[in-house]
């Protein structure tokens, strides 16, 4: 660098500059609202067919009242496979958070071998905080353990469990009501970093290929001092869409639910609604269908939660 | 500590040292599923690494409606590269997704192959938009 301001980190690594804006931490989402159960929905409902395959069933021609016994699974290669148990094992949830832009979202699971969750999307609720700054909706899928029981799942319990850490970019012409702590500017006069919130900052970084051995650049591993493993929410599955003359249904191939943070380096993700997996489970490339489900590149920014309760 | 640099609050705690990784927004925005395009980013002189991260936004009408799997049965998002010029700027580019190679109709609006009643049913449903977080440490 030839001018400015740039704190840099033992790996070269900027901390913080005047070039740009730093993430900061917002806050916790609380839960807002949960969605409907998933089991039935007239012609079109969910349920798990294999280890971590979760079909959706819709309108089939023969569809009548709540059953669909006349339908045909493709996948399965079974009929009687229509009459899946209906767990109730998923359901949306909406999180509610005030965030300058829209959040990034870092994700804690408490009780990461029984719930989990997978983030759909994020969207401004048209309200604003009492900072006044906008609040977001984030529309979770939770995915919660049901036994296999036709009644209701623990899909409070899931909610609960985990906790949104939500950052966003620092707020633009920010104006601190304190003395003091350090302020950055760009050079245009925008605030770059400001002392009074609460920098990201990060643990370590996934940085792999689903399929493949996960490998972790090993400057960054500082993961035995941390106390709640959180992760950068999105889902890191991905989505193969089917359909046939009867129905049209999707499967989740193994989505990321959570993750168990196990010391050290080590972590096991878990997947869908299934006993816990790793990721070389992301392995296979195709499947019957020719469907293409390679391997996938992941960048996995991880924080500590403690450090922001 | 007998170099570097440390932060502290007005408690004490460190905030952020030269014992920690920081990251910073270099861009954030969201593009159309099944689009391609790229950005190219001049100001990350400081940095020494630059990450990327594609993210599926749902239509949350269709999570809230009858049929939340139209939601989710669309499927896709984005691959995500990079390049550097001469100059070491680097340029971000996405392209649509693995596309399924499902015997039948190919329907450009689903991004799949796609034949029967299904197809049908989610005629003009778009793919998800997807954002995309660019940062840099």
């Amino acid at each position: 660098m030839t001018y400015g301001v740039n704190f840099e980190g033992n790996l070269g690594n900027t901390c913080f500059s005047e070039k740009q804006p730093s993430i900061v931490y917002m806050g916790k989402a609380s839960i807002k609202s949960y969605g409907g159960d998933w089991r039935c929905r007239g012609c079109s409902y969910l349920y798990r067919t294999n280890y971590n395959q979760f079909h959706s069933f819709g309108f089939g021609s023969y569809c009548v009242g709540s059953g669909l016994n006349q339908c045909y699974d493709s996948i399965v290669g079974d009929w009687g496979n229509c009459h899946a148990p209906r767990i109730d094992d998923h359901r949306l949830c909406v999180f509610e958070v005030e965030s300058y832009e829209k959040p990034i979202v870092f994700i804690h699971y408490s009780d990461p071998d029984k719930y989990g969750g997978i983030p759909l999307a994020t969207v401004n609720n048209g309200n604003t905080g009492p900072r006044g700054y906008p609040k977001w909706d984030i529309h979770m899928l939770l995915n919660y353990n049901n036994s296999y029981s036709a009644s209701a799942g623990n899909y409070t319990g899931a909610a609960s469990s985990m906790t949104l850490y939500c950052f966003s970019k620092l707020p633009d012409n920010y104006t601190s009501s304190t003395t003091i702590g350090m302020e950055i500017k760009d050079e245009n006069g925008n605030v770059m970093y400001h002392s009074d919130w609460k920098p990201a900052v990060i643990k370590g970084m996934i940085d792999g290929n689903t399929g493949n051995s996960y490998n972790w650049p090993s400057a960054l591993n500082v993961y035995s001092s941390m106390t709640k493993f959180a992760y950068l929410a999105r889902d890191y599955g991905r989505f193969v869409s089917k359909t046939s003359a009867c129905s049209h249904y999707f499967t989740f191939h193994n989505p990321l639910c959570s993750f168990r943070y196990d010391g050290g380096d080590n972590f096991t993700a878990r997947l869908g609604r299934t006993p816990l997996y790793q990721f070389q489970d992301w392995s296979y490339t195709t499947n019957s269908d020719g469907d293409f489900l390679g391997p996938s590149k992941i960048i996995m920014p991880i924080i500590d939660g403690a450090d922001y309760d | 500590m007998s170099y570097g640099f440390v932060l502290l609050n007005s408690s004490g705690d460190t905030i952020m040292s030269t014992e920690d990784f920081g990251l910073q927004i270099v861009d954030d925005f969201t593009v159309v599923g099944g689009n391609s395009g790229s950005r190219t980013y001049n100001n990350l002189d400081y940095f020494t690494t630059m990450y990327a991260v594609a993210t599926p936004e749902f239509d949350v009408s269709d999570l809230t409606g009858s049929y939340p799997w139209r939601a989710v049965g669309s499927h896709t998002t984005v691959n995500l590269s990079a390049t550097t010029n001469a100059s070491n700027v680097p340029t971000l580019s996405w392209s649509p997704s693995h596309q399924n190679r499902q015997h039948g109709t190919y329907e450009p609006n689903q991004n799949q192959y796609c034949y029967g009643l299904g197809c049908e049913i989610n005629s003009g449903h778009d793919l998800p938009d997807v954002r995309i977080l660019v940062m840099a440490a």
